[in-house]
C-alpha cells in the first residue's frame, strides 16, 4: 500500500514545478497555524527567509489570544547587546500593536524582558501593561530582568520601571498578576480598587514599600496565592484579613524585619532569607513579643523557612534568641516541611539559654532537611539534637537535601571503602528517641563522606518501620560518583533497626523514587 | 447498526470514487458533513447511494485522508480515547502516535497537499498534525536550509535583509 502511495504521490505531484515555493504561497491562516507550532526564536528566524516571511510570524503570534515573549530564547538573545534588547521590546510592542488591529481577545500577556536603560524604551513597558489590562487580560506577567553586570553578577542598582498610579484604578478583569523589577512607588494606597478579582500576585525585585503591599492586598479580595521576592524596600510585611489566602512567599527580602499575617485559609507558606527580628522580648505581662506572627492557620499543609546564604554567622544565634523557634513554632503543624541547617544550628544554640522551649511537631509526615555544609561538629551535633528534642511521632518521609560542594573539614573527606562509620560522635545525651513512622529515607548529593555516613548510621539505628534508603549520589568535582558496592559495604555494617530495608543507589538522572512537597530550592540561583 | 451500511462516495479532483462510511466521514469532515445535510433530504427517498464532488482534492491525497480518517475516527477500531493522543509525550505512546509518525513522514509535496486538503474538508486533528509536521521542518533548519528545502527565492535586498536581521536581532 505504501508503495502505491508513493507512487501515485508522484503522478498527483507532476502538476507542480519542481522547486516551486508552495510553503510561501500558502494563504496566511494556514502559515500562522503551522508558525504558531515552532518555538519563539525559530518562528522569528523565519522573517530572514523573503519579504513574505517578513513579519508573518509576528502576525502568526498577534492572532493567538496569548502573547508569550517568557521564551527562554528570547531573554537569551537580548543579553547580546542592548541593542538586541530595544529590538525586542520593539517587537513586543509591534505584536501588541498587530494584535490590537487584528482585535482577538487577549487572554494571557507575559513577557521577560532585560531592564531597560533609562529614557529608552521604559515607556513601552508601562504601555504594554495599561494595554494588556486595559483589553481585558486575565493573565500579565512582565519581568524585567537585571542586567549582568561586566563581572557576571546581576546589577541590583539598575533603575526599575515606574508604574503610574492610576493603572489599577479602573475594574479589570486580571487574575494573575506577575511584574518583575518595576517601582510600585507611585501607586498610592487604595488605587489598586481595580484588582478586587486577582487570584495571584508576584512581585519581584519591585520597589514596593510596606504600606503599599498591605494597601494591594486588602484591595485583592480574592487573593490566593502571594508571592513577594526580592522586594529591598520591605522592612515589615502586615497582611490582615486575607481571608482567601491559600500560598504566601516571601523570598530574598533582606530587610524584612516582622512578619504580620492574618491568613486563616493559608495552605502553603514559604520563607527564604534573614531571620526576622532580633531577640525575641517580654512584654510587660509576662508575654512574649515577637516579630512574626502568622495567627492561626488551621488549613497549613506545607511550609518551607530556610536562611541558606543569610544569617550563616555562628554569633548570630546568641544576638537573636528565640527568633528562629518562634518563627518555626508558627509553622511546625504543617504535614510537610522544609527545614535548614541554619534553623537546626539555632535550635540548637538555643539549648544553650532554654532547654525548656517545646516545638510541636507531631503532625509532620514529611521532613526535607537542607543541609548548607557538611563537616563541621556543630552541623552533627545540631542534626541529632533536632531529633531529639523534637518528637516526631508521624514522620513518614524524610529527605536530606547535602550541599552540593564540599568543604574543606575532615568529616567532609571521602570515607575509605570497607571503613566503618557509626553515629558515636553524634552524642546522645541522656534521652534517646525512635522514629516508628519512618518509612523512606533519601539522601540527595550523597558523595560518601564520613559526615554522610554518620548521619545515616544515626537515622538507620533509629528507624525501625524504614522500607525505603535512597541515596542520590554525585560525583565531586566531574568525578563519578562513588561506587554502588562501596555504598553497600558501608550499609551493611551499620547497626540497623530495621534490616529489612531496602537501599537504592542511583544517580538523579536515574532516580525515580518520591521526591519532596518542595523541590524548588530558593537558595540555589536560578538561571 | 444500519448506519454501519451506510456509506458515501468521494470524488476526487482526477475522477476517483472512494468509498467510505457516512457516520465515519461525518465524524471527521465538517465539510462532508456538511455536504450530506444538504444532500439528506433528496436521499430519504432514493436508494441510491451519495456521490460528493471533493475538486480541491487528488485521488493521491484523498486516499491518504481516507486511510487516517479511518483509522482515527472510525470508533470500531479506535483504542483508547482519541482525543487525548495529540496530549501524549513522546515517551507515552498512543496507539495511533506511531501511525501519526508514519502518517506524516513523507515528502513536502505530499504533506502540503495534506495541509490543504485537512483544511479544505476541514479535519482539525489531521490539520494540526499536518501543520505540526511543516513547523518541524522548519524548526531543526537553517535559513538558508529551509530556503533551499523549500525553494524559497530571498528577495530582500542587502539593506532590507540587514534590517531584519537587526530587527529580531534576538533571534539570530
Amino acid at each position: 500500500m505504501e508503495m502505491q502511495w508513493r507512487h501515485r504521490s508522484k503522478r498527483g505531484g507532476a502538476i507542480k514545478q519542481e522547486g516551486e515555493d508552495w510553503l510561501s504561497r500558502l494563504p496566511d491562516d494556514i502559515l500562522h497555524s503551522i508558525l504558531r507550532g515552532l518555538p519563539l526564536k525559530h518562528a522569528a528566524r523565519t522573517s530572514a527567509l523573503s519579504r513574505r516571511w517578513a513579519r508573518t510570524w509576528l502576525r502568526a503570534l498577534a492572532s493567538s489570544r496569548a502573547l508569550d515573549f517568557t521564551d527562554r530564547d528570547f531573554a537569551r538573545g537580548q543579553q547580546a547587546s542592548s541593542r538586541a534588547a530595544a529590538a525586542a521590546a520593539a517587537t513586543v510592542s509591534c505584536c501588541l500593536r498587530l494584535h490590537a488591529e487584528h482585535g482577538a481577545p487577549l487572554d494571557v500577556f507575559r513577557v521577560a524582558l532585560m531592564s531597560p536603560a533609562p529614557g529608552t524604551f521604559e515607556r513601552d513597558v508601562v504601555a504594554w501593561v495599561a494595554s494588556a489590562v486595559a483589553r481585558g487580560a486575565r493573565e500579565v506577567e512582565v519581568d524585567l530582568t537585571r542586567p549582568p553586570t561586566k563581572g557576571g553578577a546581576v546589577d541590583e542598582t539598575a533603575a526599575l520601571v515606574e508604574l503610574p498610579g492610576d493603572l489599577f484604578v479602573a475594574t479589570n478583569s486580571l487574575a494573575r498578576l506577575a511584574l518583575g523589577g518595576f517601582s510600585l512607588r507611585a501607586v498610592p494606597g487604595g488605587a489598586a480598587a481595580g484588582l478586587a478579582g486577582l487570584r495571584s500576585l508576584s512581585l519581584s525585585h519591585a520597589d514596593v514599600a510596606d504600606e503599599a503591599v498591605r494597601d494591594v492586598v486588602s484591595s485583592c479580595r480574592a487573593l490566593e496565592h502571594l508571592s513577594l521576592r526580592s522586594c529591598g524596600l520591605l522592612r515589615s510585611v502586615r497582611i490582615a484579613g486575607a481571608a482567601t489566602l491559600r500560598a504566601l512567599e516571601i523570598v530574598r527580602c533582606p530587610a524584612v524585619r516582622e512578619l504580620r499575617v492574618t491568613a486563616p485559609a493559608l495552605e502553603s507558606f514559604a520563607f527564604h532569607g534573614d531571620t526576622v527580628g532580633d531577640t525575641v522580648y517580654w512584654d510587660g505581662y509576662g508575654d512574649p513579643y515577637s516579630a512574626v506572627d502568622l495567627g492561626s492557620t488551621p488549613a497549613l499543609r506545607d511550609a518551607y523557612l530556610s536562611h541558606i546564604g543569610f544569617d550563616d554567622d555562628v554569633n548570630a544565634y546568641q544576638d537573636r534568641e528565640y527568633v528562629y523557634s518562634n518563627f518555626l513554632s508558627c509553622v511546625a503543624h504543617a504535614r510537610a516541611l522544609t527545614l535548614c541547617s541554619v534553623g537546626l544550628l539555632h535550635l540548637w544554640a538555643q539549648l544553650g539559654y532554654d532547654e525548656g522551649v517545646e516545638i510541636d511537631m507531631t503532625n509532620i509526615q514529611e521532613l526535607q532537611l537542607l543541609l548548607s555544609s557538611e563537616g563541621e561538629g556543630d552541623d552533627l551535633q545540631s542534626f541529632a539534637s533536632f531529633f531529639q528534642i523534637n518528637p516526631l511521632p508521624l514522620l513518614d518521609r524524610l529527605f536530606v537535601n547535602l550541599p552540593s560542594d564540599t568543604t574543606d573539614a575532615s568529616d567532609a573527606a571521602a570515607a575509605l571503602a570497607g571503613e566503618v562509620v557509626d553515629d558515636s560522635r553524634m552524642v546522645i545525651p541522656y534521652i534517646d528517641f525512635v522514629l516508628d513512622h519512618l518509612s523512606f529515607i533519601k539522601l540527595v548529593n550523597f558523595r560518601g563522606t564520613r559526615f554522610e555516613l554518620q548521619l545515616l548510621a544515626f537515622l538507620l539505628k533509629r528507624a525501625p518501620a524504614l522500607e525505603k534508603l535512597v541515596l542520590v549520589t554525585v560525583g565531586e568535582e566531574g568525578r563519578a560518583p562513588v561506587d554502588e558496592h562501596i555504598i553497600q559495604g558501608w550499609v551493611s555494617v551499620m547497626q540497623k533497626a530495621s534490616p529489612e530495608a531496602q537501599l537504592t543507589v542511583c544517580r538523579s538522572s536515574e532516580d525515580r523514587s518520591q521526591n519532596p512537597v518542595h523541590t524548588r530550592f530558593y537558595h540555589v540561583l536560578e538561571e | 447498526m444500519a448506519s454501519e451500511k451506510k456509506v458515501v462516495f468521494l470524488r476526487s479532483s482526477d475522477g476517483e470514487a472512494f468509498e467510505v462510511s457516512e457516520e465515519v466521514i461525518s465524524a471527521a469532515s465538517v465539510t462532508i458533513k456538511g455536504m450530506i445535510d444538504e444532500e439528506s433530504p433528496s436521499r430519504a427517498d432514493t436508494a441510491a447511494t451519495t456521490t460528493l464532488a471533493i475538486p480541491n482534492v487528488t485521488a493521491a491525497t484523498l486516499s491518504r485522508v481516507l486511510h487516517y480518517v479511518n483509522k482515527h475516527f472510525d470508533a470500531a477500531a479506535v483504542v483508547g480515547r482519541p482525543d487525548d493522543y495529540i496530549f501524549c509525550a513522546p515517551g507515552d505512546e498512543h496507539p495511533l502516535a506511531r501511525f501519526d509518525d508514519d502518517f506524516v513522514d513523507v515528502d513536502n509535496d505530499t504533506l502540503i497537499d495534506l495541509v490543504h486538503a485537512a483544511e479544505y474538508l476541514h479535519i482539525k486533528k489531521l490539520f494540526d498534525l499536518t501543520c505540526k509536521a511543516v513547523a518541524d521542518k522548519l524548526k531543526g533548519r537553517t535559513i538558508d536550509q529551509i530556503r533551499e528545502t523549500f525553494g524559497i527565492v530571498n528577495d530582500y535586498t542587502v539593506e532590507e535583509e540587514v534590517e531584519v536581521y537587526r530587527e529580531n536581532s534576538w533571534a539570530f
